[in-house]
C-alpha cells in the first residue's frame, strides 16, 4: 500500500488533494517529532553517562557507606543543597569531598565520560540520571548488607 | 623528537610513553594532572586520562586494579580505562576470562584476589602452611586506600577470608 493510499484510506479522502492541510499537518507533526526525538538523543546525560555500568571500587565498609550517603543525597537534595554537602574521603577525613569529587575517586566509568560539575549539577534531576543512581545505590546497599570485607 | 602527537597530528611530539608520542601541551597537561594524583595511587606517573581539548586528568577509581594490572602485565578492557602505559583499570577486566581458583588449597603467590562485591582487589603475595597445625595462611598485597599506598594484610584477618582468587 502507498503513502499517498494509506492517507487516502486513513483519512477517507478520495484525493490527496482533497484535505491538503490535514496531510501538511500530518507530516508537519512527524517532522516535528523526529527533530525533537533527535534533540533529546543528542543531548547526553553527565550524571547517567558517567554512573551507568560504572565500576564502584570501594576498599573498605566506611568508604561503602559514604558512596551510600552521597548516592541518597543525590536523589533526594536540590542541586544548591547538594553543592554544599562535603563527603569524608578514603582516609575518613570529613567534609574532604563534594559529591563529584567523591563520584569520581568511587566510580570508573563504563565508558569515556567526565564529570564537569555544571552539567552533573543541572543533569541530577532527569529520570535517567535517577534511574542510574538508584541502580548504583542498590548495588551498594547489596553490598554493605553483604558484610563483605 | 621527531614523530607528532598521537592526540594532536598537526603537533610536533616532544616526549614518547609508552610507544605513544605526545606534544608540549599534553606533556605540561601531564605533568599538572601528576600533581592531583592521589598519593596511595601507585605507580602514580602513569595514572592519568585524556579528557580532550589539551586537559589531562587522573583516571578515575582508586587503582587497586591499576597495580595489579601493572604488576601481572595484564591490559585488557577499553582504551579509556587503561592507564598511560596501556595497563587496566577495572576490577572486572583484570579478572574477566581468567579461570577461578575454587579451592584455598590451591591458592599460590600471583593469584589475583578479589572482594566477594568486586570492588576490590590485590596480589596473593605469599601463602605459609602452619607446620604444627596445617593452617593455610594468605597474604595479599594491594593497592590500600586506607594505608595510603601498598599494603600486605593477611587474607583470613583483614578480608574476613571472603572474596574469590583468580589464576592470570
Amino acid at each position: 500500500m502507498s503513502l499517498a493510499s494509506t492517507l487516502r484510506y486513513a483519512f477517507g479522502m478520495r484525493s490527496l488533494h482533497a484535505q491538503p492541510a490535514a496531510v501538511r499537518t500530518l507530516l508537519l507533526l512527524l517532522l516535528l517529532g523526529l527533530v525533537v526525538g533527535a534533540c533529546t538523543h543528542a543531548q547526553p546525560n553527565v550524571v547517567a553517562e558517567y554512573l551507568d555500568g560504572a565500576e564502584r571500587q570501594s576498599e573498605t565498609v566506611e568508604n561503602r557507606k559514604e558512596i551510600r550517603r552521597a548516592l541518597r543525597d543525590m536523589l533526594i537534595l536540590s542541586p544548591q543543597e547538594l553543592q554544599q554537602r562535603r563527603y569524608a574521603d578514603y582516609e575518613g577525613t570529613p567534609q574532604a569531598w563534594t559529591a563529584v569529587e567523591l563520584l569520581e575517586r568511587s566510580f570508573v566509568p563504563a565508558r569515556q565520560a567526565a564529570l564537569d560539575p555544571a552539567s552533573f549539577y543541572r543533569d541530577l534531576a532527569a529520570p535517567r540520571a535517577r534511574g542510574a543512581i538508584r541502580k548504583q545505590l542498590q548495588d551498594v546497599e547489596r553490598a554493605l548488607s553483604s558484610g563483605g570485607p | 623528537m621527531a614523530g607528532q602527537c598521537v592526540y594532536h597530528p598537526g603537533r610536533d611530539a616532544v616526549v614518547a610513553i609508552a610507544g605513544n608520542n605526545y606534544c608540549e601541551p599534553c606533556r605540561d597537561g601531564q605533568d599538572a594532572a601528576r600533581l592531583r594524583v592521589d598519593r596511595h595511587v601507585v605507580p602514580a606517573e602513569c595514572f592519568l586520562t585524556y579528557l580532550g581539548h589539551d586537559d589531562w586528568s587522573p583516571m578515575h577509581g582508586t587503582g587497586c586494579a591499576h597495580w595489579v594490572a601493572h604488576q601481572l602485565a595484564i591490559q585488557t578492557g577499553a582504551p579509556h580505562n587503561r592507564c598511560l602505559r596501556g595497563f587496566t583499570t577495572r576490577v572486572r577486566d583484570l579478572f574477566g576470562g581468567l579461570t577461578r581458583v575454587s579451592q584455598l588449597e590451591r591458592v599460590r603467590a600471583g593469584d589475583i584476589y578479589v572482594t566477594p562485591n568486586a570492588d576490590h582487589c590485590g596480589m596473593v603475595s605469599r601463602v605459609l602452611v602452619e607446620q604444627r597445625t596445617g593452617e593455610r595462611r594468605i597474604w595479599i598485597q594491594h593497592d590500600s586506600v586506607r594505608q595510603r599506598g601498598l599494603a600486605e594484610d593477611e587474607f583470613a584477618p583483614q578480608f574476613g577470608g571472603k572474596g574469590a582468587f583468580y589464576r592470570p
